[in-house]
């Protein structure tokens, strides 16, 4: 998948803009506060209906504007697609792929997919367990948009059933009501366990042997999946489902006293190791930093598997985050499969290992400058 | 500033208070009754005020009606034995608009969910297990919404109805009839696979 060019108009600081991107490397340098990440965002948000920065669309016209308006055209194994997106003041969003109107957002899933390598992945390793389950939650639903609609009512179960232990705690409602929820809660989140640990078992030797490539074989990576419900449990005549509808009733009366739904995969965590130390905890920097780019990169591996095409990568100021050697093993493990769009603001960062393979732009306050074309 | 005269000003705000009504819509509404003729307008005024005060819940179903019970209750001809319940007044009309139901309809006002402070007892849940105490009822059909807050209250209700010996049906999901397998999305495709049957 690439991504040919893209228009903008009030879209944070970018008033108009349009441009080409190179089908290879693709550099954006420029002082902070300039709209380098705007311009990623505009990419993310156009591809995937949403942005990282914020869930609230306003956020992204323009100040005094009253809408924003992006048309980015790329290209699959399919042909070339189109896609139109644009958000009003009022709220009011609207898409069109190809110049179809579409009702649904989901309508854009695997149009053209995307994965985004910011500074905050380097938590990916040594941050909290939400930071990994986000990490997969995004990673599978670009692949499958039933574990999306799965993790969407999942999530809302979740909120139903707090409100319902506060109410029962607060003696307002009795503990049987519970049973309800306790069984939309089993049915959704066993369905994203059982996923999760599919995905893991899939990442798992794409990110080992890429991290036996960035350690020159000298360390060996090992993720397993942490349920809070273990999937291999009641495979003896019982199914995980009705072993999970045990633990729960097991936990109520502490549930009760804290007014919070404490088991399902809403409490889970990837456990990574290196040998058998838990770098989460134990790693050093650079033992944490690596894993975290094997991570992300087997990310680029998966969907190609489950998608059949490489999907596309932003990285986001990540260069600065990374000496010389991991740099350069970074580019060197995507090049040639992947179009990538890149902010920095030192050229030297990543110049190098990029054989003027690229199109080099200079951001300026809102706009783009095209520097050099190799 | 004033853009109105007083009395037009006060029909657009009361008007924009409606459902699916914004400020610009409910303008157009306003000038829209302005140029009827005066008799016209009053029989519009007097149809919502009759509506109003005439309508009230079945003491049966718990259905919008005139009548106390409601038509559907009082017909005769439909059955006794099976009891359809669902959420909201429209979801009859809905369900009878296939002309395949023939039984008797519960409307529960509404869907269990914690969150916006609705338990069973904020809904007509009480009404609807006074109905079975005769032995007429034989299935309760429950054809609550097809979200978690809808099926919160399928299984709630299952709960409490199975254990008198009364059959506890819910309403099928999956694919919409006439179309093309190809046309549906992948969710209600997934979720009809789950539900497949033998034939």
């Amino acid at each position: 998948m690439l991504i040919r060019g893209i228009s903008l108009s009030n879209f944070r600081n970018y008033k108009n803009l349009q441009v080409d991107f190179h089908p290879a490397y693709n550099i954006l340098i420029g002082e902070n506060a300039q709209g380098k990440t705007n311009l990623l965002e505009a990419i993310l948000y156009t591809v995937t209906g949403k942005s990282h920065r914020t869930n609230n669309d306003l956020d992204l016209i323009t100040k005094g504007e009253k809408l924003f308006y992006i048309n980015l055209s790329g290209e699959r194994y399919a042909g070339s697609v189109k896609i139109e997106i644009s958000a009003r003041a009022d709220g009011k969003k609207l898409l069109k792929v190809n110049n179809q109107t579409q009702k649904k957002l989901s309508e854009l899933l695997g149009t053209i997919n995307a994965v985004l390598f910011s500074p905050e992945d380097m938590l990916l390793v040594k941050g909290g367990p939400s930071i990994r389950r986000r990490f997969l939650d995004i990673e599978i639903s670009q692949t499958s948009p039933f574990y999306c609609h799965n993790l969407a009512n999942y999530n809302r179960v979740v909120s139903q059933r707090n409100n319902l232990l506060k109410a029962v705690r607060d003696q307002k409602e009795s503990p049987e009501l519970l049973d309800v929820w306790d069984m939309q809660l089993v049915e959704f989140g066993s369905h994203i366990i059982k996923k999760r640990a599919e995905v893991i078992q899939k990442i798992e030797p794409l990110a080992r042997s890429i991290h036996r490539k960035i350690t020159a074989g000298r360390e060996e990576l090992n993720l397993s999946y942490i349920p809070s419900v273990d999937v291999n449990k009641g495979t003896e005549g019982t199914s995980m489902e009705d072993y999970f509808l045990q633990r729960l009733k097991e936990t109520r009366s502490m549930e009760i006293i804290k007014g919070i739904t404490l088991l399902g995969p809403h409490r889970d965590d990837i456990d990574i190791k290196v040998g058998d130390t838990d770098i989460r905890v134990f790693g050093s920097q650079g033992q944490q930093r690596t894993s975290a780019i094997s991570m992300k990169l087997s990310e680029i591996e998966f969907m190609k598997k489950e998608t059949g095409e490489y999907p596309i990568l932003l990285l986001d100021d990540v260069m600065s985050e990374l000496d010389a050697g991991r740099r350069k093993f970074l580019l060197g493990a995507v090049k040639g499969k992947v179009q990538i769009f890149m902010t920095t603001t030192e050229i030297e960062e990543v110049y190098q290992p990029i054989e003027n393979n690229s199109r080099i732009f200079e951001v300026k306050n809102g706009k783009i400058f095209l520097v050099q074309e190799g | 500033m004033l853009y109105y005269a007083e009395p037009v000003a006060r029909l657009i705000e009361e008007l924009s208070k409606l459902p699916g009504i914004g400020p610009k819509t409910a303008q157009r509404l306003a000038f829209y009754i302005l140029n009827r003729d005066p008799g016209e307008v009053r029989e519009l005024a007097k149809a919502i005020v009759q509506a109003r005060e005439k309508i009230r819940y079945c003491s049966v179903c718990s259905n919008l009606t005139d009548l106390d019970p409601c038509q559907i209750c009082r017909d005769e001809s439909r059955s006794r034995s099976v009891i359809c319940a669902v959420e909201e007044p429209r979801d009859v009309v809905a369900i009878e608009k296939t002309r395949e139901y023939k039984g008797l309809y519960h409307v529960l006002q509404g869907a269990i969910s914690p969150m916006e402070g609705v338990g069973p007892d904020e809904l007509r849940i009480k009404e609807l297990l006074a109905r079975l105490q005769n032995n007429d009822v034989l299935e309760i059909i429950v054809a609550t919404n097809p979200n978690i807050e809808g099926e919160a209250t399928a299984m709630y209700l299952a709960r409490l109805i199975k254990p008198l010996g009364i059959k506890v049906t819910r309403i099928a999901h999956g694919l919409p009839v006439g179309g093309d397998l190809e046309y549906a999305d992948e969710v209600t495709l997934s979720k009809a696979l789950e539900g497949r049957r033998e034939i």
